[in-house]
């Protein structure tokens, strides 16, 4: 068994757990890791089993993402949208947390609620696991100093409303511009109301256009695995993700590349 | 809902147990954690507690370790030694010696006890004729012993001071607590019965380990019991748990038996009437579980290793009824397992009015600590997580 300083972050979906793996590959140098025997003790208490009790075949198995650089090892644990505060609160609670974990994050959106709000949320189901939780967010999110380091960034820049796929768009328009141009001409043409589309779905149809012609049938979360939304040249140049690697440096108390490195 | 008989115990020190605490404990407790964590000696020291001052009772949970042995290993007082927290076991003047702490919140009229020895030596003279024969240990005869003038033996003999505090109270608001103080001298190669101290105050405990069902000692009148308390339908229902085709327990001679001891006979549709030593482990388990629980009315019951002897698929159906029958025995049910099928099989006996709680033992450096999972929360974090919860 290895037991490296961990970090846990919890993130709402797949396509967050993604991001997340990609900009800590990407931007700080971390690998994946991939084998259940470089594991640390810890995560071995999130593999999941299957199928679980419930004996639904076909859930989705909310395996972290762990990756590994030196002496960290940070997993990224989707939990499942909304229910995220609950699955980590109890998973945590089987956990000795507070000696096993050198840090403790939470990225969520705010497409339906502001992020002070949300912070509050968040600031209520965890406070009895961690007393010192977050209750507020600022600019550049918010990390609280101590054993573990706590931490809660709201995407997409913790002031207005926005998802993930908000930042993507972005990030298209530096690494695939001129397909990002036909995909918004095209995705311009549905009306939200014909297609029953609600706040950010024009951002996440626009995205997955973008994705289906780099890989055709290829989904939102392996594009951002396997493509070039998270570069070096998109931390250069979009302010968002440089205020993420920020928070993100703070709450591994590490630093993301250089950005003359690219 | 009425208060149990212990809502909380806190185990201060207890052979290698620091600081471990059970809070909100339910009808139903579950003790889990790796190899050495402690979870035996969670219920060896509950068995103390329940009866402090019974040293007939403390000599009992001492050996309880080596009842698959037929001659036992360690010398009786060094068993019960080695129930004392061991961090004191050099005393200033280098004598040996330890501490008990235990205490508890609820009904049982027992709120502290604290217990200590201190290894003491002194002059041993006896007829040889006289020298008792049931504590005869091998291993602890001392190489001291002499033939004196007469012909008997002497020389120094081992013991040890075993002091015992209680602090007790009553439900009775104008009955005061009391602070009961109590000082035992036992010696080696002795008939400790002697100083078995006295029955009371106690809590109603029983206790079932991976092998006690095999020992034929005390079976008949447990069975008497359960039959005095009606329960022997119940028995049954249990007992089909493993052989549909049991339809009935008596106490019997077995034909052609030259003396007069009875035997617990099951009659079964197949077999026709069969010894009970003839069954397999997992009948035998279980009758004696159930007599078990028919004892421990209104108290508590203890069971090491709860799946042992029982088949996985019968595991669901066996927990539903003995859960059942704590529910309505009142029977506060202390319990440890290894196995993840017997916690998964004890979520879905139950519901979250049965009680059931799930306390992690994980020893630390110099605190052994608890994770508590209240039925709710274990449920989703087993079945709709699937997090392993024994480590």
């Amino acid at each position: 068994m290895v037991n490296r300083d961990c970090v846990l972050i919890g993130v709402e979906g797949p396509h967050d757990q993604a991001y997340l793996a990609k900009v800590l590959k990407t931007l700080f140098g971390f690998n994946e890791c991939k084998k259940q025997e470089q594991l640390d003790n810890i995560w071995r208490k999130f593999i999941p089993t299957y199928p679980t009790r419930t004996g639904q075949l076909h859930l989705r198995l909310d395996m972290p993402s762990v990756l590994l650089k030196e002496n960290l090892s940070i997993a990224v644990y989707a939990g499942g949208g909304s229910d995220l505060s609950n699955k980590l609160h109890d998973k945590l609670s089987d956990i000795d947390c507070q000696s096993s974990l050198k840090g403790f994050g939470i990225v969520v959106d705010s497409d339906s609620d502001t992020p002070s709000r949300v912070a509050q949320e968040y600031h209520n189901k965890l406070k009895d696991l961690f007393p010192e939780f977050p209750s507020a967010t600022d600019r550049t999110g918010v990390v609280v100093s101590g054993e573990p380091r706590l931490g809660l960034f709201i995407l997409p820049d913790n002031d207005t409303a926005g998802v993930l796929d908000t930042i993507l768009c972005k990030c298209g328009e530096v690494a695939y511009s001129g397909l990002m141009e036909h995909a918004k001409e095209y995705i311009s043409k549905f009306n939200d109301h014909e297609v029953g589309w609600s706040n950010f779905d024009r951002d996440k149809a626009t995205v997955a256009a973008v994705a289906s012609i780099l890989k055709p049938g290829g989904t939102n979360t392996a594009t951002l695995s396997n493509n070039n939304w998270v570069s070096l040249e998109s931390y250069r140049q979009i302010q968002e993700i440089q205020v993420f690697c920020g928070w993100l440096g703070n709450l591994l108390s590490i630093s993301p590349l250089p950005i003359g490195s690219a | 809902m009425s208060q149990k008989n212990l809502e909380s115990l806190t185990i201060h020190s207890f052979r290698g147990i620091r600081g471990l605490e059970l809070k909100e404990l339910g009808q139903i407790n579950i003790l889990v954690g790796v190899n050495n964590s402690g979870k035996t000696s969670v219920l060896e020291a509950l068995s103390i507690y329940c009866h402090p001052l019974d040293i007939g009772a403390w000599l009992s949970i001492a050996r309880q370790r080596e009842q698959g042995f037929k001659i036992s290993r360690t010398p009786l007082l060094n068993s019960l030694e080695w129930l004392f927290a061991r961090d004191a076991t050099i005393g200033s003047e280098g004598q040996k010696s330890g501490s008990i702490h235990i205490s508890s919140n609820g009904c049982y009229t027992v709120r502290k006890m604290n217990a200590s020895y201190e290894a003491i030596e002194g002059m041993y003279v006896s007829d040889k004729q006289q020298r008792p024969i049931g504590f005869y240990d091998p291993v602890a005869t001392s190489e001291d012993e002499q033939l004196n003038e007469e012909g008997g033996l002497s020389g120094t003999r081992k013991g040890l001071d075993l002091k015992i505090n209680l602090d007790t109270f009553s439900l009775d608001s104008f009955i005061p607590g009391q602070n009961i103080a109590e000082d035992f001298q036992l010696w080696e190669n002795e008939r400790f019965f002697k100083f078995s101290g006295r029955k009371n105050p106690s809590l109603l405990a029983s206790t079932v380990t991976p092998a006690s069902h095999r020992s034929e000692i005390g079976q008949l009148r447990l069975f008497s019991e359960a039959r005095l308390h009606d329960f022997k339908g119940d028995v049954l229902v249990l007992l089909r748990q493993m052989d549909p085709s049991i339809s009935d327990l008596e106490i019997l001679l077995a034909p052609g038996s030259m003396s007069s001891n009875f035997n617990i006979f099951i009659q079964h549709d197949v077999l026709g009437l069969a010894p009970l030593s003839t069954f397999g482990d997992g009948v035998r388990r279980l009758l004696h579980i159930a007599l078990q629980l028919a004892a421990a009315k209104g108290g508590i019951l203890m069971i090491d290793e709860i799946e042992s002897t029982i088949h996985t698929e019968a595991l669901q159906n066996s927990f539903r009824l003995l859960i059942k029958w704590c529910n309505q025995m009142d029977i506060q049910l202390f319990a440890t397992t290894h196995s993840l099928e017997a916690v998964d099989a004890l979520i879905a006996g139950t519901t979250i009015e049965s009680g059931l709680v799930l306390y992690r033992i994980e020893p630390k450096s110099g605190q052994t600590r608890v994770i508590r999972h209240p039925w709710d929360r274990l449920k989703r974090l087993r079945e709709d997580l699937g997090q392993e919860v024994r480590w």
